[in-house]
């Protein structure tokens, strides 16, 4: 019980605050808003998903927080990003070098891309643990089994040998988080970490991160495309849309009662395991955003079975429509929502 | 004619040779298909599921000898067409098309679309004149649900959805009987997915089309698939149908493809099986089972014989020798 509580107070207690988030591009004389104006928080000790098809600004909002985005005036960020109380905006590059894997550490899709082919496993690791730590060289290496221990790859002494393109996705996977976690961040951030692998190796991943979270009470943003994946890792969710948040609520709200007709569609446009067959998609309408076109109103509005004229001319805020369910959808305004309800 | 085999594959094998040493002599084979035998109905949808490198593509491109078999017969409607001479290869393709999962490199940028899904007509000689051929391209246009106006565009100024229905236009254009779909869906995102395979659904039954359903989402093929193939290293490991295999599978390795995809729901409970991550490669198949390496029931018996598959129900095939 006593730990339950101390995991239930750690879960009231802030760790990152992003306010009124904007991430935007400037190419030419275009500009891709790829983050427009969002406003998230994680807590410690809990996994925030978020969700959204490829655009959606996912993996922008990730990079905006650790700052690992091209420099002005090519990209513009704007906001507040609150980690510890110290504002990651108004750091400079040397100081956001110290967060930056020992603070916030972050996992990729392709692992091939993230690790050096001409180091072993072993030395990539050492590395990553020496940026931030000041061990000797046998406290180094103790250090580098203990974490491949840590991710489970077997006979660490000899796979810490070996080359990356000696073992399997997986594998590399797995010492990539090794790497990421190997300095004791209190964020990390997973984007799309299983999209490139199998069904079977993702499984045993996803099972990998959750394991680890709950040890070291890492928080964990976790970004993926993939609604099954979300269901069974997140605490808390985040359904992103053309660089803004249409829905941000607990895992159970999204998916037993979503508030928003993106979120309702996209959960029943997926083909599912788990019921018969017979069934069929829903479709939503039209194709994805291009990211420099202007949409007025609600961005989904052009795809949206509920649209109304207000959803064309004016945005709609992110509104609480439960405990801890927030929707950015006009329905919300007056009594349609009450006919939405029912049809979910 | 309703239930009859239209494609019956038969000890179907490919295998690409490896080269090495001094004199770049053959030392040893990548066995991608290993002999894989199966049958598919008229007007039936075959899913056939596996991991990636398991030889679904292969298999794919040997049905239709657009990669030439190793051995084996592919016999589709009472023709073995591993017989058919070279010259001769393009009368297959009046009848049977494939479908790939990269909507764009199977485009050409420089051709407009209208001319895309026009080739077809004119390889092989289905229309008369020119008004023939507009009026059948309008037509396909409208059966993938594609505004005519997009005729004169180029595949870059689509998005990836209208793609995959240009490459499916051009595929319904020879009114093919079978259609072998290579991951169709698998580089769409999840709101354009259920538009293309609502599409495929639709047109299977106004045409009259059988499908071979070749990805690696599972959940994509129960939707879609009458009957399902579990392909691991090569070989088909379970068959039958996909309701059956889907809620009671029987072979250890379609167990852990099931109990692998995450269900969209929050509730569902999960028990940890932890698995050996490492897929042999098919240069080195394992002896005997060859899913006994990452088998949590291996028995001796499996490392030294490979099993048959054998019926255990009506049209239900495993090959395990614990089943
Ligand atoms: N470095 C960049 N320069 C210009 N545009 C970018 C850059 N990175 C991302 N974008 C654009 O920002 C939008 C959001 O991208 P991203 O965050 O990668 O989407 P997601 O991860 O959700 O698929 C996209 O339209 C993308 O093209
Ligand atoms: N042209 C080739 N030469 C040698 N090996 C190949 C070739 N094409 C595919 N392979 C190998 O054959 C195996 C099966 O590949 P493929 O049929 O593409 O599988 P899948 O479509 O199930 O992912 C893989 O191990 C792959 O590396
Ligand atoms: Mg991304
Ligand atoms: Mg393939």
């Amino acid at each position: 019980m006593a730990t339950r509580s101390k995991k239930e107070n750690e879960k009231n207690e802030r760790l990152l605050s992003v306010i009124h988030l904007k991430t935007h591009f400037y190419i030419e004389d275009i500009v891709v808003k790829a983050v427009d104006g969002i406003d998230f928080s994680i807590q410690k000790n809990e996994i925030l998903g978020i969700v959204g098809e490829s655009g959606s600004g996912k993996s922008v909002c990730a990079l905006s927080i650790l700052r690992l985005l091209p420099p002005e005036p090519s990209c513009k960020i704007s906001g507040q990003i609150y980690f510890k109380n110290e504002n990651l905006l108004e750091l400079n590059e040397s100081q956001m070098q110290k967060i930056r894997g020992a603070e916030i550490s972050m996992i990729f899709q392709e692992p091939t891309t993230s690790l050096n082919p001409v180091l072993t496993i072993g030395e990539q690791i050492a590395e990553s643990i020496k940026l931030h730590q000041k061990l000797d060289h046998r406290k180094t290496w103790e250090k580098v089994v203990e974490m491949l221990t840590l991710v489970k790859i077997p006979e660490p002494f000899r796979r810490a040998k070996e080359y990356p393109h000696e073992i399997s996705g997986g594998m590399k996977q797995r010492v990539m988080i090794a790497m990421a976690l190997s300095c004791n961040p209190s964020l990390l951030i997973a984007d799309e970490p299983t999209t490139a692998l199998d069904v079977t190796t993702q499984k045993q991943i996803l099972y990998l991160i959750k394991e680890l979270q709950k040890k070291l009470r890492t928080s964990v943003i976790f970004i993926t495309h993939n609604l099954g994946i979300i269901a069974e890792v997140a605490d808390k969710v985040m359904v992103m849309y053309a660089g803004k948040i249409l829905e941000y609520a607990p895992v159970n709200d999204i998916f037993h009662q979503p508030g928003h007709p993106y979120t309702l569609s996209l959960l029943k446009s997926i083909p599912r395991l788990d019921v018969s067959r017979g069934i069929r998609l829903k479709v939503i309408p039209g194709s994805l955003p291009n990211p420099i076109d202007k949409i007025q109103g609600c961005p989904f509005h052009p795809r949206c079975e509920f649209v109304k004229d207000i959803c064309r001319k004016k945005e709609p805020e992110l509104k609480k429509i439960g405990d801890n369910q927030f929707v950015g959808c006009w329905m919300y305004n007056n009594e349609e929502a009450i006919h939405f309800k029912k049809i979910i | 004619m309703e239930n009859s085999v239209l494609l019956k594959v038969k000890n179907l094998i490919k295998y690409f040779p490896v080269r090495g040493g001094r004199f770049s002599r053959i030392i040893g084979y990548v066995k991608a298909v290993d002999g894989v035998s199966f049958d598919i109905k008229r007007g039936e949808t075959l899913g056939l599921v596996g991991e990636s490198g398991s030889g679904k593509t292969n298999l794919g491109l040997c049905i239709l000898r657009l990669r030439e078999p190793t051995s084996g017969e592919v016999i589709f409607k009472n023709r073995d067409i591993t017989k058919l001479k070279q010259t001769r290869i393009s009368e297959i393709y009046k009848d049977m098309q494939i479908i790939f999962q990269d909507p764009y490199s199977s485009l050409n940028p420089r051709m407009k679309i209208g001319e895309i899904v026009g080739e077809p007509l004119i390889i092989h000689k289905l229309i008369k004149n020119k008004s023939e051929k507009t009026a059948k391209i309008k037509k396909l246009f409208e059966e993938v649900g594609l505004d005519h106006t997009y005729i004169d565009k180029y595949p870059h100024e689509l998005s990836g959805g209208q793609r995959q229905r240009i490459i499916i236009a051009r595929a319904l254009a020879v009114s093919p009987s079978l259609i072998i779909c290579d991951e169709p869906t698998s580089a769409l995102d999840v709101s354009i997915q259920a538009q293309i395979i609502n599409l495929l659904e639709d047109l299977k039954n106004h045409l009259s089309l059988t499908y071979l359903f070749i990805s690696h989402d599972l959940s994509v093929v129960k939707h879609i698939s009458d009957r399902i193939a579990v392909m691991y290293l090569g070989k088909i490991i379970e068959i039958g149908n996909s309701e059956n295999v889907c809620s009671s599978p029987k072979h250890p390795y379609t167990k852990l493809l099931i109990f692998s995809v995450p269900i969209p729901d929050p509730e569902v409970k999960y028990e940890h099986i932890p698995l050996n991550d490492e897929i042999p490669s098919p240069i080195n198949i394992p002896s005997g089972c060859r899913f006994h390496t990452r088998c949590n029931f291996v028995k001796e018996i499996c490392r030294q014989i490979e099993p048959e598959l054998r019926e255990i129900e009506k049209g239900w095939f495993i090959a395990c020798h614990f089943v």
